[in-house]
């Protein structure tokens, strides 16, 4: 564990509703600098809406989220909370980038503008700039010679790959990933793993939200077991696998892990 | 076939003077839609409950009156107003309002149209939402709108031929002088048809080109 | 306002008189405008030989050029033919006459949409069991290609409903008319072309409620 890091990120009594329906509720979670941690659990149970809280994909209905010590806060009854929200979130996407189940690369702009989009445009920097930088990473990923390609050439794994590049070219310190391979075909889910096992060793920030049971044991320095929109287990990938404190924790890793 | 010739060369210049004005009538119309058309179908898409109301509201007027009773409306309701202005203005005012209902559900359509995800992707990256609309959403929308919005220009350049009811001298007004000249509505209004239709076909055509040439870049 | 109102009042006869006239027109010109589309639908379809070709050639001219003029100068072309020929229909008839061969152009478009929706399959079911080919039109596609077409269709009466107004340049004294006789009577003109915009807005926005429970049907 690397609890001795600073704390990156901190969430405090987080609740989600739509409507009456509460599909996450009294959250508490920290993110030490470094960490990896994979978010699980059955489909339904919260775990990509709460990703999405993080960086204010959604809006959360009450409780604190710190991101680097910009607050987000609860925004049912409060107009005021949702105008600050507003503008917190766009500091916080500076920091946070996000990957997702189906990679969103924008079809009208080839590779190298998909990446360097967000650099140019939002953090406006020098063009000639991002592109050295986007190629450097896309030799890192072994793509560079796809630069000029349109999204719709490439395979799911490589669109995959495509998009987790044009996450960091922003810089963030925190990457969250939505169900990163879920969409993929299974002989692509294998290369992009592998890519996001090189950022965790370089030292990443990483919440992920997968059913990649393998990758949380091996990659994951923490795992959270989520269900019903509560955190029911958090902690080692060898205490939350082996020895889950929760019958449910139980009965979901005994089904899927037996298998 | 001398009498026709004769005919078709009074009517044709005369035509053709108005094929001018209904073309100069018809792009500031199409102009002053699509902006308009484009600020109310970002009110549609808000977040505000108000303003979506209201750009619905707007379109459901302009669409659900035929456009003949909202020239009569203009036209005798701007001076009421106090706008003294001509009635090529009046015209092009009320059909640029007119067509501008319909652009808003064409781009509101497009823009619906597009996979969640595309926003998300440029809100992640922090992105402003009017950078993600004019750099992201709008340019993908244009292989969807092109041939709805080519409809609509078309549907337009056919609209300003009841501007003539207000006496704006576009082509279907033309076509009455040069009746009282030649005495033939049978031919003049046969050559204005004619007019007519090779304007929208040399519309529909250029637009089937910026097609191809847009889902050539596409893909 | 309330002096506006006092004008108008007194004139609802006229008015009803009005909504009556452009609803026959527009009734009558739809109806007119389904037989031809449908029509022009069938003979679209044939075969590949010349004749067939040369008639799907026309009729493609026919569709491009109602869609690409404007119906009131189709309307003044339609009148004025008629006169030239010689026959003396009324304003009423040509105008109706007129609306139907527009509409009619549009609605072979929407009933050609209509029937590519239609899986091959029921066709050659309908073969298979022997069903000769009028009755495969009668019976098992064009039953189809409205239910499928409905919105689309009622779409379209709400256009011509729409464009119903420019007959009263022929002096079809429907609703649009009226309100011009009385602004010409009266002198008044704003109060009277906004009754009939409300009179039109309330039938448009009617139609439009069923174009959309046609599609929620459709989608169910």
């Amino acid at each position: 564990m690397k609890n001795d890091a600073k704390i990156v990120m901190s969430v405090k009594n987080l609740s989600k509703k739509y409507g009456d329906n509460e599909v996450l509720k009294k959250i508490d979670m920290e993110v030490h600098e470094g960490e990896v941690i994979s978010i699980v659990g059955p489909s339904g149970s919260g775990k990509s809406t709460f990703l999405r809280c993080l960086n204010h994909l959604e809006h959360l209905s009450g409780g604190e989220i710190m991101v680097n010590n910009i607050p987000l806060l609860g925004e049912d009854g409060s107009h005021a909370n949702a105008k600050k929200n507003e503008k917190a979130a766009k500091e916080i996407c500076k920091s946070v980038g996000m990957v997702f189940q189906q990679f969103n690369l924008w079809p009208h702009k080839t590779v190298l503008e998909n990446i360097i989009e967000g650099p140019v445009q939002v953090k406006k920097e020098n063009k000639k700039e991002a592109i050295k930088q986007a190629e450097r990473l896309l030799e890192k990923v072994g793509m560079l010679e796809k630069k000029n390609a349109y999204p719709a050439q490439l395979s799911g794994g490589q669109q995959q790959r495509i998009a987790i590049v044009r996450t960091l070219a922003m810089n963030p310190e925190i990457i969250l990933f939505d169900e990163p391979t879920s969409a993929l075909d299974p002989e692509y889910v294998g290369e992009v793993l592998s890519v996001m096992k090189d950022l965790a060793k370089e030292g990443m920030t990483m919440i992920v939200v997968t059913h990649e049971m393998g990758f949380a044991a091996e990659v994951g320095d923490r795992v959270i077991f989520m269900d019903g929109g509560y955190i029911m287990e958090d902690g080692t990938p060898q205490e939350v696998f082996k020895h889950p404190k929760t019958e449910r924790a139980q009965v979901f890793f005994s089904k899927i892990l037996n298998v | 076939m001398n009498e026709f010739l004769r005919i078709a060369q009074i009517t044709i210049p005369l035509l053709l003077e108005g094929v001018l004005s209904t073309l100069k009538i018809s792009v500031l119309a199409i102009l002053l839609a699509l902006i308009l058309g484009a600020f109310i179908a970002c009110l549609r898409i808000s977040r505000l409950f108000i303003c979506r109301l209201a750009a619905g509201i707007y379109i459901k007027i302009f669409r659900c009156i035929p456009f003949m009773v909202e020239v009569y409306l203009a036209y005798y309701g701007l001076p009421m107003l106090g706008i003294e202005v001509s009635a090529l203005a009046t015209g092009i005012l009320i059909l640029g309002l007119y067509t501008a209902a319909y652009i808003a559900v064409i781009l509101e359509s497009g823009l619906k149209a597009l996979p969640k995800g595309q926003s998300e992707a440029a809100y992640a990256i922090g992105m402003s939402k009017a950078k993600s609309l004019w750099r992201i959403l709008l340019p993908q929308t244009i292989g969807v709108i092109i041939p709805p919005m080519t409809g609509q220009f078309l549907q337009t350049v056919k609209d300003s031929s009841i501007l003539s009811i207000i006496t704006v001298a576009e082509m279907t007004m033309m076509t009455k002088e040069a009746i009282g000249i030649t005495f033939s509505p049978l031919i003049v209004y046969i050559c204005a048809g004619l007019f007519y239709w090779a304007i929208n076909l040399i519309i529909e055509l250029s637009a089937k080109r910026i097609e191809k040439r847009h889902r050539r870049i596409s893909i | 306002m309330k002096e506006a109102f006092n004008l108008v009042i007194p004139y609802y006869p006229l008015f009803l008189k009005g909504i009556g006239y452009t609803l026959e027109v527009s009734v009558l010109a739809i109806l007119l405008a389904v037989c031809i589309g449908t029509i022009l639908t069938v003979l679209r379809m044939g075969k590949n030989s010349l004749p067939h070709r040369i008639l799907q050639n026309i009729i493609a001219i026919y569709i491009s050029f109602v869609r690409g003029t404007p119906i009131l100068v189709q309307i003044y072309i339609i009148f004025q033919a008629f006169s030239v020929l010689g026959l003396n229909l009324s304003a009423f008839t040509s105008g109706v006459i007129a609306l139907s061969l527009n509409s009619g152009g549009f609605m072979a478009e929407i009933l050609r949409g209509g029937f590519s929706a239609i899986p091959k399959g029921h066709i050659e079911a309908a073969k298979a069991i022997g069903m000769p080919s009028h009755k495969i039109w009668t019976r098992i596609i064009l039953p189809q290609v409205f239910r499928i077409a409905a919105p689309q269709l009622t779409s379209e009466f709400i256009n011509v409903i729409k464009v119903s107004p420019m007959l009263s340049v022929l002096a079809v004294v429907e609703l649009t008319r009226t309100a011009e006789r009385l602004v010409k009577v009266t002198g008044e003109a704003i109060p009277f072309y906004i009754t009939i915009a409300i009179i039109y807005f309330i039938i448009c926005c009617l139609l439009e409620e069923l174009v959309k429970w046609q599609e929620h049907r459709r989608t169910v």
